[in-house]
């Protein structure tokens, strides 16, 4: 065995000792999907779902011209952007 | 006129606000607008939720320009808006307004496996066992399906791992500090360095261990797979094993 | 009515949203059956989780928003296809989708869209359920939706159009009665005419919303409470059809689960008295 095989094989030992543990319990880990209810994300599609629950942005032209929007967001708190320009 | 003909004057009229040629009545035809905002608005909220981070760092009106000027170029391709923003990073990287925000593209990249992950299909996590008993160099030709919710996002030159952290209660982000690789889970994201996101991603496309640590030792002779396989083995991302015959 | 169409309760529903999804399963409260939209469940994980969850408890409704039944050309295969995989999971007691169209030559357009009522339409819509229905192996309900044009020279008014559909394929009806009410403030269609030319047979399941009134038009932003007409409208609906399924929807300005609950009440109270047509509603 050359050095890299043996890289290979200490870090599957090692890696194992926990990953066969878990395996054992693999079925309990996909019924345990309810511990997610939290992350739930928002539906998307009940907006659409309505038709119109939107239309309050309603008749509002598509702007295609001049860009005239400044980013105004939490890009402010990585000290700007000049900086990072510079890479 | 035909039914398909005038869906397709309707879906031209959403398009490009070509209302005149709609067969509707002269009294509701300045109501298609509506229908046209709805699209609109309806995609704006479906991007805004799935890339959370992108909306935070831009704020809302410079998210809803951006994903206004999206749609025009790009048309939804599914009936669920969940699946609307494949393409949106693809687009910041190409958009003219935002490459002052050179980051972007990539923090979107990141939002995008996020959210892709949260609705991936679910597969069973693979009984490892039979590695126990696998002879010591034959750990090389083994090679891993991965669960489909695992995305590999890397950034040459961003900290993508902190601006997404700083999003989630961490401190800010310094954009000095170079770029990051993300492995990204089932509602959960852990920082990986680049060579073992090489080493994930080359396991991801079905190559073998020694295929996936000799790509990882290119760019990091120190490169050890340990911390990798931990990851895989301990967050159940595995879901089938192919051992050499 | 017919049960091979939907197993629901003939009782008072609602709509679940992602917001009260943590608070229904912590203090079931007191609904018959909930109904959500189909779309925001595909894939796996917490959103397949969630409502396996809900399914354990209570009836659940699938209710479709992106299928576009009326688009020409096929169903979209994925979108069928992921259908079909969540049915099979939840074992709904109903299926639904809607009488409205949302792609054309490849590109998708998110919203209800609402469908000329002209024959090739007729064809489109009947090939496109039959597809739908034979591969769900179940009937389908079919929803009514809103409309803010009016089309030159339809050849049927939406009434007529849905009993040709349920004559033809053997789907079954959602009456959304908000949406019947809101096309009848913009184009003065009578609500009740409409509903008398239906098979009222297959009437499956009932829907109301609230709407707002904007400039020039009355849309159907699901977004307010049930108005008093639309009240009403649901008690002349439910002494022409009998008692059915009930939903109560909310998808804007969502307010706190218990004030849903309150405004749910009320289906209820409405469902009671027309089971017992011979006394006067409270």
């Amino acid at each position: 065995m050359d050095q890299k095989q043996r890289l290979i094989a200490s870090a599957f030992a090692a890696a194992l000792t926990c990953g066969v543990a878990l395996s054992a319990h693999a079925a309990d880990a996909n019924a345990n999907n309810e511990k997610c209810y939290g992350v739930a994300k928002a539906g998307q599609n009940d907006c659409a779902g309505n038709g119109h629950a939107c239309a309050g942005q309603s008749k509002k032209d598509m702007d295609a011209g001049d860009w005239k929007y400044v980013p105004a967001g939490s890009c402010e708190k990585m000290g700007g952007m000049t900086k990072a320009m510079g890479k | 006129m035909s039914y398909a003909a005038v869906i397709a004057r309707f879906a031209n009229a959403l398009n490009d606000g070509t209302d005149a040629q709609v067969p509707v009545t002269e009294s509701t035809r300045n109501n298609l607008g509506y229908y046209r905002g709805n699209v609109l608005a309806n995609r704006t909220s479906a991007l805004v939720s799935a890339f959370a981070t992108v909306h935070a760092l831009v704020g809302e009106a410079y998210f809803e320009a951006l994903a206004h000027a999206y749609q025009r170029t790009e048309p939804s391709v599914s009936g669920n808006l969940h699946d609307d923003g494949a393409t949106f990073a693809g687009f910041i990287a190409g958009f003219g307004p935002a490459q002052s925000l050179p980051y972007l593209s990539d923090v979107a990249r990141l939002d995008w496996a996020v959210h892709h992950a949260h609705f991936a299909l679910d597969a069973p996590v693979a009984d490892l066992t039979p590695l126990q008993t696998l002879a010591a160099d034959a750990f090389g030709l083994v090679t891993f399906s991965l669960q489909p919710a695992v995305h590999i996002v890397r950034s040459n030159d961003w900290p993508i791992h902190a601006i997404h952290a700083m999003h989630h209660g961490g401190p800010a982000a310094n954009l000095d500090t170079g770029g990051e690789a993300v492995l990204v889970m089932r509602d959960s994201v852990a920082p990986v360095d680049h060579a073992s996101a090489v080493f994930l991603l080359t396991l991801q496309h079905h190559q073998n261990i020694n295929t996936a640590c000799d790509a990882a030792w290119h760019i990091a002779p120190d490169f050890d797979p340990g911390p990798a396989l931990s990851l895989l083995f301990s967050r159940g991302l595995i879901t089938a094993l192919h051992l050499p015959s | 009515m017919n049960t091979a169409l939907t197993t629901l309760p003939v009782a008072a529903g609602l709509g679940l949203r992602s917001p009260h999804i943590q608070e229904v399963l912590t203090t079931a409260p007191n609904v018959a059956w909930w109904e959500v939209h189909s779309e925001n469940h595909f894939g796996g994980g917490a959103p397949l989780a969630v409502l396996l969850a809900i399914r354990e408890r209570y009836p659940v409704s699938l209710h479709g928003v992106g299928l576009g039944l009326g688009s020409p050309g096929p169903l979209q295969a994925a979108h069928l296809e992921q259908l079909v995989a969540l049915v099979d999971a939840i074992e709904p007691a109903s299926v639904s989708e809607h009488l409205a169209w949302n792609r054309y030559n490849g590109q998708c357009f998110n919203d209800l869209l609402p469908v000329p009522r002209l024959t090739g339409a007729l064809a489109q819509l009947v090939c496109n359920i039959d597809q739908l229905q034979t591969r769900l192996k179940r009937a389908i309900l079919l929803e009514n939706v809103s409309s803010y044009v009016v089309f030159e020279q339809e050849e049927m008014t939406e009434a007529e159009l849905i009993a040709e559909l349920v004559a033809r394929t053997g789907c079954g009806i959602l009456l959304d009665v908000n949406n019947l009410y809101v096309n009848a403030l913009n184009h003065g269609v009578d609500p009740l005419d409409e509903i008398r030319r239906l098979p009222l047979h297959a009437v499956g399941e009932i829907h109301i919303a609230g709407h707002e009134r904007f400039d020039d038009v009355v849309i159907d932003t699901h977004g307010a409470p049930v108005c008093q007409d639309v009240w009403q409208l649901l008690d002349d609906t439910l002494a022409l059809t009998g008692p059915r399924p009930v939903l109560l929807e909310r998808d804007t300005h969502i307010p706190p689960l218990h004030e849903l609950l309150e405004e749910h009440a009320q289906v209820h109270t409405r469902l009671l008295a027309a089971s017992r047509p011979n006394e006067v509603a409270a």
